[in-house]
């Protein structure tokens, strides 16, 4: 079971689209081997939560299982970065 | 005898040799140690220039581990370099030139910021330098932008309505108020009326306006209903209150050069244009059932 929490800023646009953007991957590219369990936090509501992972900028999506913890920060669009950042494997 | 001479002359030729390339070697140590100072001066150059940039400089490893962090950067997320280096601060994906994203600064504020990325080397290692841009000045302009050009294709829809109703409202009479009640239009019939009543209904514009922003409480309503009963008594129809409303908000709106405050006028008037056709039609439809009732005839 992958385990990746998302941190967000409220519900801007650009929250929105990273959400879907992060989805999108780990719909096409993990559920097809495997599940995952994608938590999404929204630091206004959940600072404590944040401040445990060391959050210091959103959208930034970390991931505990399988170790090792890798992070990721910024644009969620691009297949291929958002993987080698999570160090996840692409599915070819 | 000749071998010797031959072994000299050889050694002549190899001692020759040996010294050029001790030359040469002696030349390209110096210009290794040129090298080396000259990365030295650019890698110490480049840590000056990334010290002293304005914008935010963080510099992480593949691993999103930070390396560095310049005052800028410490600045914008109100941490010292102490609590963020060796933490993760994650793998930046940049899409394009540059990705916007929130910084959470100190305890509970959110600064706008656009993030660049780009791989170098540093001290030794392969790593990203991120620069980080505060941009909330910049979004705050653009909003402003925004807000104003809304403002404007407001105020030039609101001019567009104001010259149709001003079209409506010098228009020959129409059949229908014609026949209804046999008369000319209120401005032509009894103009003082008129200008009291366009007087009164821009005071009550500004009194909606003030309502509005400084949340107060005043009996719109109630003067619009007055205002509809003496429209009512002058047999007055939509034309004229079409003709009012347009006065008073043509007075208001010329005086002003605000976009915000015209829109406001604009917004406020259709609403009490509306409420006073409605009074009057409760006016008249009142008028209507009590004079039926009183000509009905008993049985």
């Amino acid at each position: 079971m992958y385990q990746i929490r998302m941190y967000v800023v409220g519900k801007t646009p650009r929250s929105v689209k990273a959400i879907e953007d992060l989805r999108t991957i780990l719909d096409s590219q993990i559920k097809t081997h495997g599940d995952y369990q994608l938590e999404i936090v929204d630091i206004l509501k959940n600072p404590e939560l944040a401040a445990d992972d060391k959050i210091i900028a959103t959208p930034t999506a970390i991931k505990h299982l399988p170790v090792p913890i890798a992070k990721i920060l910024g644009d969620f669009s691009n297949i291929e970065k958002v993987l080698l950042g999570l160090d996840l494997k692409k599915i070819d | 005898m000749k071998d010797e001479s031959m072994t000299q002359e050889q050694l002549i030729a190899e001692l020759t040799v040996a010294r050029r390339r001790i030359a040469e070697l002696e030349k390209s140590e110096i210009e290794c140690r040129q090298m080396e100072k000259k990365i030295i001066d650019i890698d110490t150059q480049s840590k000056i220039i990334i010290e002293k940039n304005i914008d935010g400089i963080i510099v992480v490893n593949k691993k999103g581990l930070t390396r560095f962090v310049n005052p800028a950067a410490q600045l914008l997320f109100e941490r010292k370099a102490e609590e963020m280096i060796g933490a993760l601060f994650g793998f930046p994906i940049v899409a394009g030139e540059a990705t916007e994203i929130d910084i959470l600064s100190g305890e509970d504020a959110i600064v706008a910021t656009e993030m660049r990325s780009v791989e170098i080397l540093w001290e030794g290692e392969d790593a990203y330098l991120i620069s980080l841009r505060d941009i909330t000045e910049r979004k705050k302009a653009e909003q402003a932008i925004a807000e104003a050009k809304a403002n404007e294709e407001h105020v030039k829809q609101m001019e567009l309505e104001l010259s149709s109703l001003i079209k409506l409202s010098r228009a020959s009479q129409t059949g229908v108020t014609a026949r209804m009640y046999g008369v000319v239009t209120l401005i032509e019939s009894f103009p003082d009326t008129f200008s009291n009543l366009v007087a009164g209904y821009g005071e009550l514009m500004d009194l909606a306006l003030e309502q509005q922003a400084y949340k107060v409480k005043h009996d719109i309503s109630g003067r619009l209903g007055a205002m509809a009963e003496t429209l009512g008594f002058y047999k007055a129809g939509p034309r004229d209150v079409v003709d009012i409303h347009t006065a008073a908000l043509k007075e208001k709106t010329r005086k002003i050069a605000a976009a915000e405050k015209k829109k406001a006028y604009s917004g406020e008037g259709w609403i009490m244009v509306l409420e006073l056709m409605g009074h009057l039609v409760s006016f008249y439809r009142n008028r209507t059932q009590g004079t039926s009732a009183h000509t009905s005839p008993k049985t």
